[in-house]
């Protein structure tokens, strides 16, 4: 008897997220899920990673192998994971303080390693499980939190020029608000053989009620994308208001995974150190 | 340069060859600082000629390796099943990583050269995961950077090993000369209560097996091992009787095969829980540094946190150590208690005691934590007097034991820095005053 495909709610856990209602986060999860459905993906051969951070509580709540390590530190485990164990499938979720600031040495390394891993980050211009402080993405002017009364007065961080420059050669922008558009995105990092990056503007209900704007903010690249040119996406970029969603480069870069096929033993190794 | 001529008629090395090497290096200098060096060269030569003083000349040697501390602790890691290893480069830890990164790959493991040390524990963490025995090899510095993973692979239990090449601290120190000063971070420089294993070789050979031990319990008990190698071990070469290979019988328990209710943090007798592997169906879990309960849901209740805590403190101090948590030699009613590389020198002082006749203990400890109290305490019955010999300047062992409540009052502590070697002479005139 064929075994029935999963449902997206199949790879849901049964552990309920600790998310405020309205929370961007959920409508990741259930993107995620979906996306994990439509590729048939075997639960058990897949690993969720995360540091920590609102987002980061992800690997959780979805019904495979997860780690939720520590602050900034994902990409690093995850690395390591998939250097070891090239067999499974791993997908790194977190937030934009998880990963662009606290992590952001981590960000640049795993764009130009390029193993074939996915990395979600659900950015909404906050830390939101510290209560409201800004982030790297947040805008100089954003005056709401006690740590920076008078904003930050700091330029944001552009994640897909960053990626870009890194040497990412998967660059994707979503909003958590359209929930046919996310899955798929999902699915082309996850199908795409490097590492991919999917910024997903994940709006924080309680600490910026501000970003429920998003919804009429939001929209899709006026130039043609995805483009294989990193001088074009490069300009894409750069032109862009932040708020333009779909993949935005899709370019091909090897792909680094250890080179070790076992051909000897340790005894005979050993002998090297015989007089 | 004159020593120099001395030594080639030890090694059997011609006075002809000596000038060719002299001339060659000290060219550069001038015609005058060569005439006077080859002077000097001759004259020390030339000095004692008699027949016999030149040292046979070894050839051949069976059951004997050449080898340095750093590989020998590559060496102990490949024997403890190691087989994947992350890790940024520091003065004196290097040449483990380059030993290794060639090695690994044809035992089908593999190296990689992280962006940092939050990036090497961390990766090594993601491996263990991934059921991969995992190891990395750094020094103070990086040490320091990594206490936050320690802290995440201790309570997450995945097991990892962390080779600590000490050097002279703290902040950038002394990079490439030797100090034992980082016992202290070793065994307190975790937040939370975080008990774990701490391990120090006690000879370049030594490297091999304690490095081995230090991982496969690591892997056993499913929590952190620290190794304290430092400089004068790890960079200086010796020739050592072949470490005999060694078995040991501890690997992590793995669940291939779990029934429904899998959870990964069970209450077991021996506190130890079955780790199921990525691909193992009905295994899945998320490996959480935040506390949880045995199932590994997050948890803040008091209960969890408390039998968490317990699982991971018990699981380590019921474990039986065996000898090995050190070496201990002689008899007597004086005793010097030491760690790690300055075992060896403490050993030279007990060796003169003994020629001269009179009697002495030493007790080197190998296993730092969980310190084996009872043990030592036997171990120490009868002393009327006691030495602490260490390599740092606080005296880190000393406070140890005397916070561990095993030294009595009048025991007292010879605690000299690095850069300078410890020397037998130092040593015997502590023991006298
Ligand atoms: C080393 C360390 N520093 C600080 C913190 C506190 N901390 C927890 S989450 C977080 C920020 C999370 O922000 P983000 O990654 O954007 O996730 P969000 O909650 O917004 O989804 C901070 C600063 C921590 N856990 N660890
Ligand atoms: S604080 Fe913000 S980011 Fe965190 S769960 Fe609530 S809404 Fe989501
Ligand atoms: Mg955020």
């Amino acid at each position: 008897m064929p075994v029935p495909a999963l449902k997206a709610k199949d790879y849901k856990s049964d552990i309920k997220p600790v998310w405020c209602p309205g929370c961007g986060h959920f409508a990741v999860l259930s993107a995620l899920t979906k996306a994990m459905a439509h590729l048939g993906l075997v639960k058990e051969k897949v690993a969720v990673v995360s540091g920590i951070g609102c987002s980061s509580r992800l690997p959780a709540y979805i019904d495979s192998y997860g780690f939720h390590g520590i602050h900034g530190r994902a990409l690093a485990a995850a690395s390591g994971l998939k250097a070891a164990r090239p067999d499974l499938t791993v997908v790194v979720a977190g937030g934009d303080g998880d990963g662009f600031s606290i992590g952001g040495n981590h960000f640049l390394h795993a764009c130009r390693r390029n193993m074939d891993i996915t990395y979600i980050v659900m950015d909404n211009e906050v830390y939101g499980m510290t209560k409201g402080q800004a982030s790297p993405t947040t805008r100089p002017t954003w005056s709401n939190s006690k740590m920076t009364p008078h904003g930050t007065g700091i330029p944001c961080f552009n994640p897909a020029a960053i990626a870009l420059a890194a040497g990412a050669g998967f660059i994707a922008r979503g909003y958590s608000g359209e929930p046919s558009e996310m899955p798929r995105l999902l699915v082309e990092a996850i199908e795409y053989p490097g590492f991919a990056f999917v910024q997903v503007l994940s709006g924080c209900v309680t600490f910026r009620p501000d970003q429920r704007s998003w919804k009429e903010e939001v929209h899709p690249f006026i130039n043609d994308v995805p483009t294989e040119d990193r001088i074009k996406a490069a300009q894409i970029i750069q032109a862009d208001d932040g708020m333009a969603t779909g993949v935005i480069y899709a370019s091909q870069y090897p792909v680094w995974q250890p080179d070790n096929q076992k051909e000897t033993e340790l005894s005979l190794l050993e002998q090297e150190f015989d007089l | 340069m004159v020593a120099l001529g001395a030594a080639a008629v030890v090694c059997g090395l011609e006075l002809g060859a000596m000038e060719v090497g002299v001339r060659r290096v000290l060219a550069r200098k001038g015609e005058q600082v060569v005439e006077t060096a080859l002077r000097a060269l001759s004259l020390g030569y030339n000095h004692d000629q008699r027949p016999g003083k030149t040292l046979p000349l070894p050839g051949k040697q069976d059951n004997v390796w050449s080898i340095t501390g750093n590989q020998a602790c590559g060496v102990g890691a490949l024997r403890g099943g190691v087989r994947f290893v992350a890790a940024y480069p520091i003065t004196p830890a290097s040449e483990i990583l380059e030993w290794l990164a060639p090695r690994l790959e044809k035992l089908g493991g593999s190296l990689l050269q992280a962006e940092d040390e939050l990036a090497s524990i961390n990766m090594i963490i993601g491996a263990s995961f991934g059921g991969i025995p995992s190891l990395t090899a750094t020094s103070g510095p990086g040490l320091s950077l990594m206490v936050e993973g320690l802290g995440l692979a201790l309570v997450s239990e995945t097991p990892v090993t962390v080779v600590n090449v000490m050097r002279g601290g703290p902040s950038t120190g002394i990079p490439t000369k030797s100090e034992q000063s980082d016992l202290n971070i070793a065994l307190y420089g975790l937040h939370g209560d975080a008990p774990h294993l701490v391990f120090a070789p006690l000879s370049i050979r030594d490297c091999v097996f304690t490095t081995q031990w230090a991982v496969q319990l690591a892997e056993h008990l499913q929590t952190i091992s620290l190794v304290l190698s430092d400089q004068s071990l790890g960079q200086s070469w010796a020739i050592i009787e072949t470490p005999s290979p060694s078995d040991l019988p501890w690997r992590r328990t793995i669940e291939e095969s779990p029934d429904g209710d899998y959870r990964r943090y069970q209450m077991t007798p021996d506190n130890i829980s079955a780790m199921t592997l990525p691909c193992t169906p009905g295994g899945m879990y998320t490996a959480d540094g935040l506390e949880h309960n045995a199932r590994g849901t997050p948890s803040s209740m008091a209960v969890d946190h408390r039998e968490q805590l317990n699982k991971r403190l018990r699981k380590l101090e019921d474990f039986d150590y065996g000898d090995d948590w050190a070496e201990i030699e002689g008899e007597g009613a004086q005793c010097i208690i030491t760690w790690g590389s300055s075992a060896g020198v403490v050993k030279e002082v007990a060796r003169q005691f003994r020629q001269q006749g009179s009697e002495i203990r030493t007790i080197a400890i190998r296993l730092l934590a969980p310190l084996q109290r009872h043990a030592l305490s036997q171990a120490l019955e009868g002393m009327k007097k006691i030495l602490v010999v260490e390599q740092n300047h606080g005296g880190q062992l000393f406070q140890y034991l005397r916070a561990q409540d095993v030294l009595p009052m009048t025991a007292s502590s010879l605690a000299q820095p690095g850069p300078l070697p410890l020397r037998p002479g130092r040593i015997l005139r502590a023991l006298d005053e």
